[in-house]
């Protein structure tokens, strides 16, 4: 689980740096 | 954002191996008792530790580490121990927080969450402070292969290409703990462990089912298992100490503790707890092989006022002494006659009892209303004498077996050998055999009155002709009680070895040789 956890934050945080308008409430705002 | 994705890359660049000079644990070293972890030393289980997989990774702001171990002899491992966290520095915690409540409470598969599979699950959230355990049983290649879970499979890949390259086998049934704490106001690090054994290598009695739906172990089916129910507490027992040893190890608030107070008092509380398997113990003596030690039960009836007791064939089969147990004294028995295909004999021993049965001369019928009484379990549970009603449901034994009926009546391991009476007292069969809960419920086997009569009268034996008067509750508990008795085999360590290692073997072999 650790892992998994691991892998959705950091493709989370890819996907927030493509800026895709959906998903914009979860990412880091600022980065 | 191109700034985002050039601290990722670079981050990805420069992850390898960040931390590998501060945790001492790297792939293929091996440990016994402790590893290093950082500043902390992690507690191992008992034997020899083998890191099957070690990896580091950083993304500049998070990092994050992960061991893997494997405890295995021969090509076979027997347990599996993982410890990983991930550092996130106190670096976005807006975005870290959701994320983990998703992963840990609405994951598909598995979480913080009370799911069908798990035996016991404890957790505390409160704000951003997760702390969890869960106790379960696994599928081993469903979870190395995740069918369900195709998103997931990847995490496994390296322990497959381990089990794979090192041609090593596994267990099919693992007893698993998982431990999760984060507490971002003591250490803003996700910390996760898990401890995963084959319960066989442990003492626990062979597996029947290898699925994790069918498994003995499941929630939904430990109930008719008893001996491997007793297993998984004492596993519960084991790892949530585990757990508390790691909450110490990680500074866990007072507050964000778990409480296993209601688990830890089992062991003081529950008898059941002194049979424990004995094998988890390596400084455990080994007992010599021709050390003779009681080895199964069984349970018999008197059939006359000289000693005279009706059992089965497999209960007394290959045992060096068959002791009864009565009114507190054990007498050895000695053996008259025996009938191996229609799993019947009778034994003596030097006991007036008060009570004795009397035989049916006739044979059950369709939906005729009986009592089977005997020592289901061994006196694990009690040392009263049981007693179960039920009806005929079938003239037949397992596979078109006329010398046998088939009943509702309750009869478990340990029944063997014992009567079944009808409302007057008089024996009408024997109980003998059961199909697996697993199989079909409620499908249970006796010897006729008939077969006995049959095998009593070719070896020269009477029994008192029967009462044709139905008997009160009372009468029959008196009857139940005076005229039954439980039968202890003794046999030799090499013996029990050597029929345990038959799976065809009927005996009710006590838990602790299993």
């Amino acid at each position: 689980m650790m892992k998994k956890l691991l892998g959705i934050l950091v493709l989370g945080f890819l996907w927030c740096g493509t800026a895709n308008a959906e998903y914009k409430d979860n990412c880091v705002n600022g980065v | 954002m191109k700034k985002l994705l050039g601290i990722v890359i670079l981050g990805l660049l420069l992850s390898v191996n960040a931390n590998s000079a501060t945790t001492k644990i790297r792939t293929g070293s091996l440990h016994e008792d402790h590893f290093k972890w950082k500043h902390k030393k992690i507690s191992l289980p008992p034997g020899n530790w083998e890191t099957i997989e070690k990896w580091d990774w950083s993304l500049g702001f998070w990092t994050a580490t992960d061991a893997n171990l494997a405890r295995h002899s021969d090509n076979y491992v027997d347990a599996f121990y993982s410890f990983g966290e991930i550092d996130f520095m106190g670096r976005y915690q807006g975005y870290i927080a959701p994320q983990i409540d998703e992963i840990l409470y609405s994951g598909e598969h598995d979480g913080c969450y009370q799911r069908p599979e798990y035996t016991l699950l404890k957790s505390f959230k409160k704000g951003k402070v997760h702390n969890c355990f869960r106790a379960r049983h696994i599928e081993v290649d469903k979870v190395l292969h995740r069918p369900d879970d195709a998103e997931s499979k990847w995490t496994s890949a390296v322990l497959r290409k381990w089990i794979r390259d090192r041609n090593m086998s596994t267990p099919k049934i693992m007893l698993c703990a998982k431990g999760v704490y984060y507490a971002p106001v003591v250490r803003d690090t996700y910390y996760a462990w898990s401890y995963c054994i084959d319960p066989e290598k442990f003492g626990a009695t062979k597996n029947k089912f290898f699925a994790e739906e069918s498994s003995e172990y499941h929630p939904s089916n430990i109930n008719n298992f008893p001996d491997k129910k007793e297993f998984m507490n004492n596993w519960i027992i084991t790892t949530t100490k585990m757990h508390q040893q790691i909450e110490l190890t990680l500074k866990a608030k007072e507050h964000h503790k778990l409480d296993f107070s209601q688990i830890a008092k089992k062991p003081k509380d529950n008898k059941i707890k002194k049979t424990q398997p004995k094998k988890t113990d390596p400084t455990e003596p080994i007992l010599d092989d021709n050390k003779i030690i009681a080895a199964a039960s069984g349970t018999g009836f008197f059939v006359s006022d000289t000693g005279h007791i009706v059992t089965n064939h497999h209960v007394i089969d290959q045992c060096k002494a068959v002791k009864v147990n009565y009114k507190g004294d054990e007498i050895e028995a000695k053996t008259l006659a025996i009938d191996k295909t229609n799993d019947l004999a009778i034994i003596k021993a030097k006991i007036n009892p008060a009570k004795f049965y009397a035989v049916s001369n006739e044979d059950v019928s369709l939906l005729q209303d009986i009592i089977v009484a005997g020592f289901p379990l061994g006196k694990k549970v009690s040392a009263a004498i049981k007693t179960h009603k039920g009806s005929v449901t079938a003239l037949a034994g397992y596979g078109d077996n006329y010398s046998n009926f088939q009943t509702d009546a309750t009869i478990n391991q340990g029944n063997s050998g014992g009567p079944v009476i009808d409302q007057k007292g008089n024996i009408v069969g024997i109980a003998v055999a059961l199909i697996s809960a697993e199989a079909g419920q409620n499908i249970f086997f006796a010897v006729k009155s008939s077969t006995l009569k049959t095998f009593a009268n070719s070896n020269g034996i009477s029994f008192l002709p029967p009462s044709n008067t139905e008997k009160s509750n009372i009468e029959l508990g008196k009857l139940l009680t005076e005229g039954t008795v439980f039968l202890e085999c003794w046999m030799t360590v090499a013996k029990i070895k050597q029929l345990i290692a038959q799976e065809e073997n009927k005996k009710a072999f006590y838990s602790e040789h299993k």
